[in-house]
């Protein structure tokens, strides 16, 4: 019988350590279960955080459907789910949905679903919240609205938030798994989907920036140029437009020499006694308004005004682009200055009013232009031609135009000239002189 | 050298330009400008006809040989979410192709079988040297069925001599056993068997990486029926499992599905463990109304002892299998590492911490490396040609 006892514990030990072994085999199947499943959720997981690192490559230039329907397909492949498409808002109602940026599988039937148009309950869209539904959830009516649009067992409708507002949803889905039991849609997707909803919503805030920027540096761009063309206007005032170009391109402007060009001057005559009747202000309005005039007449002729010297105006015609018609051109704006000071006359004397009139002299020849200093630099003209032309005015006549017999030359055939004779000018000797008057 | 190897993969969700971008880098990546043939492999979520159309904007008149996929394993890209492609490009005057098929799977794996093995018979040459098998493993999905390899093998092992390697693979779309494909040349089809006959200077040597431990006692499966294994020490296969698994084991039952491994010991039932001495059964579904294990094959019988088994696989095991793979070629000069995994052995599906595949690609250096996940894979084990579950299938293909 000792025998029998000594199997009977043998047995009993046996049993004993198959129990054991049973039971530690089972807790490691469990564990290792368990370990398997969470691998999976946490594998799942970091696929989803590195779909979202990969959004920080996002920024403003990126064009935002390229980047939506991107985004649409990171979340089908990466999360594992077998459809994800973005539900837009139609442009004139807020409440209805379309989808966009369709993902799925090649057997889903994906025209149906691009022809979904989905109402979004307001109470929905004003709570904001995700909706997740597994294959056990029936009864919601958005749920089943959700389920009827796109035939999906297992999904999630996340809100993309901007500014307060709805401005999207991201809706993404699997099939119902056919072997397994399946874990569906879980919390860890929807804060996946969040986290990708607050980065669209960040690089959506930094486009809204961007376009108030846009606006601003708009509004700024636009205020330079006005003042741009107003200090180049201003400058344009001061230098012939050429010479501005050289000045901007080269910082300096080259004196440059011309063969011959027609130098202008007017003088007021009896200036000095007029002067003595007005104050300085009205004596600055009076003069101003002959002189805007002038400026209108060598503008219209193509003839540099030079300066203004007290009452005497200086022009030249033929710089800083020479031209052949010079000294026409010159005689012509002399013409139309001398009427223009008569006809004011003729009103003054009927106004009883004092008025001007005017000497004008014209010389041609070579000159020398440039520009002089840094400070309030202006463009000027140098040479004895000019020193001629101020001695034709000063050996002019009032109402009339004195020339040169150099600018004789040019014009003779075009204008009826009387010969002065030789006349004395000062510092040149005599010199003769000619009137001028249209044919 | 030459043999030339390109190998692309992608998980571009547009079809179309998935096939169109792994055929051209494929190409590009193997310096190749007489492509010769084609693997071509597509993820269930893909649609064949535009993947296949985007290929062929490519390699238009290529022989070409594939079909849908769980996943692609490349030296880039390991990936199973469905999107995934991948094209391996062959430019060798050392290896030459021949595809063979045969349909209606569904109806009669063994005639399949047979008659697939009287077609590639009748084309034996010398130099055949190994046969890459390839089938659409998905029967139906109501109820979940597949089309059994072993009827398969058991035919066609008739007509290939023994001199002939032979590794394999069944396809699947997703675990939702969705139509599957499977393309030859420009032809797409369902429920077809593939043999791919490969010849000349060149030789295909296999090895089989397991992973499994037991973890419970020996017990008698005692009713079956085909794949199901309805019950095992007289009461119903379900309640036994949730028994060996231990009270508050927190599975669902569903959930016995792709990870219940239930295991054959060839070997001394009582000596040391020894993996190469095991025959592995996964489950492939569970039949709840009769409380029974739907398996992947339909080879376990009444009376077959089985054990629970248990993953156990470690990074050191893959690396010293290929280790010795490699080590054991002597002169021959690899061209190709070809993977056939088991969707199960993808770290999200199998939970262990490592990526088995990845180890693989790791062990095999600068060998260009290309394959796939399968539902079912084959191999020789010994000298007999079995379907084998939550397997992986490494097929090193060297010129001699």
């Amino acid at each position: 019988m000792p025998n029998l006892e000594h199997q009977d514990e043998a047995q009993k030990q046996i049993n004993y350590y198959k129990e054991r072994l049973k039971t530690l085999s089972s807790s490691l199947m469990s564990l290792e279960y368990a370990n398997a499943n969470l691998s999976k959720d946490v594998l799942q997981m970091s696929e989803g955080l590195s779909v979202i690192s990969e959004l920080q490559l996002w920024n403003t230039e990126s064009q935002m459907e390229v980047l939506l329907d991107l985004l649409a397909e990171k979340i089908n492949v990466r999360l594992k789910m077998d459809v994800t498409l973005m539900l837009m808002p139609v442009k004139d109602d807020a409440s209805e949905y379309v989808p966009h940026y369709i993902k799925s599988y090649a057997d889903y039937n994906k025209e149906r679903a691009l022809n979904v148009r989905l109402v979004i309950p307001e109470a929905f869209y004003q709570s904001s919240v995700p909706l997740i539904a597994n294959d056990d959830s029936h009864s919601d009516p958005m749920v089943v609205a959700l389920r009827n649009a796109f035939q999906l067992d297992h999904f999630i409708l996340c809100p993309v938030m901007h500014d307060s507002k709805v401005i999207m949803y991201i809706f993404t889905g699997r099939r119902k798994q056919l072997l397994q039991s399946g874990k569906g849609i879980l919390t860890y997707h929807q804060n996946i989907l969040e986290a990708i909803g607050g980065v669209i919503s960040a690089v959506q805030n930094q486009i809204d920036r961007n376009v108030i920027l846009e606006k601003l540096v708009d509004k700024r761009t636009e205020e330079l140029r006005k003042e741009k063309e107003v200090s180049e206007s201003l400058l344009l005032n001061i230098l012939p437009y050429e010479t501005t170009q050289e000045l901007k391109a080269n910082g300096y402007v080259k004196a440059k020499e011309y063969n011959t060009v027609t130098v202008l001057f007017t003088d007021f005559v009896g200036f000095t006694v007029l002067s003595s009747g007005h104050s300085p202000q009205e004596l600055v309005t009076e003069i101003d308004h002959y002189y805007r005039a002038f400026d209108n007449i060598t503008q219209k002729y193509g003839i540099e005004k030079i300066k203004t010297i007290g009452d005497s105006y200086m022009c030249a015609a033929g710089l800083p682009v020479e031209k052949e018609t010079h000294a026409v051109d010159a005689v012509l704006a002399a013409f139309e200055i001398r009427n223009f000071v008569e006809k004011v006359k003729e009103e003054r004397i009927k106004d009883r009013k004092p008025f001007f009139e005017i000497r004008i002299g014209l010389n041609s020849g070579p000159v020398i232009a440039g520009i002089v200093g840094i400070k309030k630099f202006s463009y000027d003209i140098w040479g004895d031609t000019v020193n001629v032309a101020s001695r034709m005015e000063s050996s002019s006549m009032p109402g009339k135009i004195n020339i040169s017999h150099s600018t004789y030359e040019l014009v003779k055939d075009e204008f009826e000239c009387t010969y002065r004779g030789k006349l004395n000018a000062k510092n040149k000797g005599h010199i003769d002189m000619y009137f001028v008057e249209p044919k | 050298m030459s043999t030339f190897i390109g190998i692309a993969a992608n998980n571009q969700t547009d079809s179309f330009i998935a096939g169109q971008q792994a055929a051209s880098e494929a190409l590009e990546h193997g310096k190749i400008n007489r492509p010769d043939f084609a693997l071509i492999f597509c993820g269930g979520k893909h649609n064949p006809l535009e993947f296949l159309r985007g290929i062929n904007t490519i390699l238009p008149g290529v022989p070409k040989a594939g079909g849908s996929s769980f996943g692609i394993i490349s030296n880039d890209l390991i990936g199973y979410d469905g999107f995934e492609v991948g094209v391996t490009l062959f430019q060798s005057d050392k290896i030459r192709f021949e595809v063979f098929t045969q349909g209606e799977l569904n109806i009669d794996e063994y005639k399949a079988g047979e008659a697939l093995g009287k077609k590639i018979k009748a084309e034996l040459s010398d130099d055949s040297r190994a046969l890459l098998l390839f089938y659409d493993s998905s029967k139906q999905q109501t109820p979940p069925m597949l089309n059994f390899a072993t009827p398969l093998i058991q035919a066609l092992e008739q007509y290939i001599p023994d001199t002939i390697s032979i590794a394999g693979g069944g396809f699947l779309a997703d675990m939702m056993l969705s139509t599957c494909h499977q393309i030859v040349n420009n032809e797409i089809m369902t429920q077809h068997v593939i043999g791919i006959l490969i010849s000349g200077e060149c030789s295909m040597d296999t090895a089989i990486l397991h992973g499994c431990q037991p973890c419970s006692d020996y017990v008698t499966i005692t009713k079956t029926h085909g794949p199901l294994v309805m019950e095992i020490e007289n009461k119903p296969a379900l309640d036994v499992i949730d028994e060996l698994l231990g009270p508050g084991h927190g599975i669902n039952v569903r959930d016995f599905a792709m990870n219940i491994t239930l295991g054959v010991n060839k070997g001394d039932k009582f000596s040391d463990f020894r993996e190469s001495d095991y025959a592995n059964r996964l489950t492939l579904a569970v039949d709840e109304p009769s409380k029974s294990l739907v398996m992947f094959e339909p080879d376990l019988q009444q009376g077959s002892e089985v054990q629970l088994m248990r993953r156990s696989m470690d990074p050191h095991y893959v690396g010293k299998v290929i280790g010795d793979m490699i080590n054991g070629l002597g002169n021959k000069r690899p061209v190709l590492a070809f993977y056939i995994n088991c969707g199960g052995r993808a770290k999200p599906f199998s939970g262990v911490e490592f990526e088995d595949a990845e180890e693989a690609r790791k062990a095999l250096g600068n060998i260009p490396y290309a394959g796939f996940y399968s539902g079912v894979e084959i191999a020789k084990v010994g000298n007999t040609l079995q379907p084998l579950d939550w397997t992986g299938v490494m097929c090193l293909f060297s010129e001699l």
